[in-house]
């Protein structure tokens, strides 16, 4: 009940600002000290439950410290998403939580953003232009560092894994790769072989495939994405390998949860968009409230496994 | 005359042939696995989706046209398939709109071109956008997963030690020899393509045969994106991206024209097992996915080098 007022009186108090601009500016300068914060959310597209996630938590935590949240939904067009800004510009908000759609494409935006005084914290892309007051993000390296923790804990220190790599030269890529390989160091787990399967299912099948003919003796596939991971499932089944290979992937979409619960995966890696969220809105109002920030926040990530999801 | 074509073809061929022996030899010089048997025969499972579309791409090209949708299409048709039997629960209900997504493709992919009068590298171009556009919004973007363990008996199984879409591979490659090689519709999809005045003269049902040849290309790319579900007991809308190249890439290097009129099916077998051993055999020395993508390129130009030499 209170929550479902708290919501109404936010949308009052922003339907009211919409109409009455200029005199919400007036009443700022007179009482700054009971100026409500508006912030607005350009976020690359809701089309995709991620960022629905994220929404959602910046709403319950914008709703939990008293400052308005207006989110706009780009629809993943770069262009869209640059009218938005402007408009939040024009709209005067007091900060821009950006969620850029491309990362070059973003800068023109940030800028114009900074040119018009309006603080701009980034939040899962970068910005490649202009001055932003934090960007928060997942350091990916510590995805893989996650996978070789509960690896190690799962082979006992001692193994052979096979890996499968994102594609070539991607930063997640050699992330991810970087964060596993410092995780297993000092312990007796080895990686036998190497090889890209482009982030994909199919190319994973594949590329398992090859891996299996010359080393069907390994005891853990690493794979870079639940994608490829999904991939390297399907080719351990068909050589009747199942149960003798772990399988660990990154980013726990729902297919990998699925094959989490059959067992046929043994991790995944899950980021929180909605603590992400939660973060930055909780940053934005600290920072209008005058404190500084990190110019950049790792969110922390969730190692999923069978007994965990 | 005739024989001397004959034994051109041949020495083509037989030039094909020579380089995919001393590829073999190499790679089993340089890895113990590449010559197992397994391994051979796991090698013909992989190439088998690109070598049935790739006989429904020669079709194509023999009359002088070009399908880039067959990646596409084989995504489409692999979703149909994935959402109908997710849903029915239904084989045959599902190998049904495998089968009318397959022929639809290829309807409308010829009716444009050869009614339309629209060039087939601009009819396909745009329908392999709009048909993965389709598979895209049918299935939001997501993968349609959750299919009974059954269905991998396609993609993933075995009766004895071949791999069943090896068999099925085969099995196509034999019909698309004998309807090409050994009847007069293969004179007429060469005829068509070497040269349309003439095929018009000799009252060759010139509209019949291209249509026939793109619905071919369709009914192929939809057998690959049947193996390819089954495969990943999952359908993407992303799959068999990129697949067109591959394709063009085995059909062309097993010495097809893209002006039409040559190319055979040994050739194009050939071809698509020169690039799966390729695949294969570098992924077998582990070799890094920079250098695979170069060592890939020049072995092709290397192959297409000696093929023309040895036609001279």
């Amino acid at each position: 009940m209170k929550k479902a007022v708290t919501v109404f009186l936010t949308g009052l108090a922003f339907a009211a600002s919409l109409f009455a601009n200029g005199t919400a500016d007036t009443a700022k300068e007179a009482n700054p000290e009971s100026k409500k914060i508006t912030i607005g959310f350009a976020v690359s597209t809701l089309g995709n439950d991620f960022f629905v996630m994220m929404k959602n938590g910046g709403e319950e935590k914008a709703a939990e410290l008293g400052v308005n949240l207006i989110t706009l939904d780009a629809q993943d067009s770069s262009e869209k998403q640059a009218n938005q800004v402007s408009d939040f510009i024009t709209r005067k908000v007091d900060l821009i939580i950006l969620n850029p759609c491309d990362s070059d494409a973003c800068g023109t935006s940030v800028m114009a953003a900074n040119a018009a005084g309006i603080p701009v914290i980034t939040v899962t892309r970068e910005s490649k232009a202009g001055k932003v007051i934090q960007h928060l993000d997942i350091d990916n390296k510590e995805a893989g560092e996650l996978v070789a923790k509960q690896m190690i804990k799962d082979l006992k220190g001692s193994g052979k894994v096979a890996v499968l790599e994102g594609i070539p030269g991607a930063s997640s890529t050699n992330d991810r790769s970087q964060g596993f390989l410092d995780g297993i160091k000092g312990t007796n787990i080895k990686v036998v072989v190497s090889l890209s399967a482009n982030y994909s299912r199919e190319n994973g099948v594949t590329v398992t495939e090859d891996i299996l003919q010359g080393h069907s003796d390994i005891n853990a596939v690493y794979a870079h994405n639940d994608e490829m991971a999904l991939g390297a499932v399907r080719a351990i089944d068909a050589a009747g390998l199942t149960g003798k290979i772990k399988v660990y992937g990154i980013d726990a979409i729902d297919d990998a949860v699925t094959a989490l619960k059959n067992g046929e995966m043994t991790a995944t890696v899950q980021q929180q968009p909605k603590l992400q969220m939660e973060t930055a809105v909780q940053n934005a109002a600290d920072y209008l409230r005058g404190k500084t920030l990190e110019s950049r926040v790792n969110i922390p990530l969730k190692l999923l496994t069978k007994d965990n999801i | 005359m005739k024989t001397i074509k004959g034994k051109q073809l041949l020495q083509g061929e037989w030039g094909l042939l020579l380089i995919l022996v001393v590829l073999c030899l190499v790679f089993s010089f340089l890895s113990a696995t590449f010559s197992s048997l397994s391994n051979l025969l796991n090698i013909t499972r992989q190439v088998s989706i690109v070598l049935i579309i790739s006989i429904g791409m020669l079709c194509v090209v023999l009359c002088g046209e070009i399908d880039l949708s067959v990646g596409s299409t084989a995504a489409l048709v692999g979703v149909g398939c994935a959402v109908t039997l997710k849903a029915t629960g239904s084989l045959p209900l599902a190998l049904l709109v495998t089968l009318v997504l397959s022929l639809a493709a290829g309807t409308v992919n010829g009716a444009l071109t050869v009614f339309g009068k629209i060039p087939s590298f601009i009819v396909t171009l745009a329908s392999m956008w709009i048909i993965r556009g389709i598979a895209l919004v049918w299935t939001s973007g997501r993968a349609v997963s959750g299919l009974p363990k059954g269905f991998a008996f396609l993609g993933a199984g075995h009766i004895g030690i071949i791999p069943v879409s090896t068999i099925l591979c085969l099995l196509l490659i034999l019909i698309a020899f004998f309807i090409l090689h050994q009847t007069r519709h293969g004179v007429y999809f060469r005829a068509i393509g070497s040269n349309l005045e003439a095929s018009k003269l000799s009252a060759i049902p010139i509209k019949k045969y291209k249509m026939i040849a793109f619905i071919i290309a369709g009914l192929m790319s939809g057998i690959g994106g049947l193996i390819t579900t089954s495969k990943l007991l999952s359908a993407q809308a992303i799959a068999n991206e990129g697949m067109e190249m591959d394709v063009l890439a085995a059909v062309i290097l097993g010495g097809a024209s893209l002006s039409g009129g040559i190319g055979t099916v040994i050739g194009t077998v050939l071809g698509a097992l020169i690039i799966g051993v390729i695949n294969n055999g570098m992924n077998q020395l582990g070799i890094s996915a920079f250098y695979q993508q170069i060592v890939k390129g020049s072995i092709i130009i290397i192959a297409v080098l000696v093929r023309r030499n040895k036609d001279k």
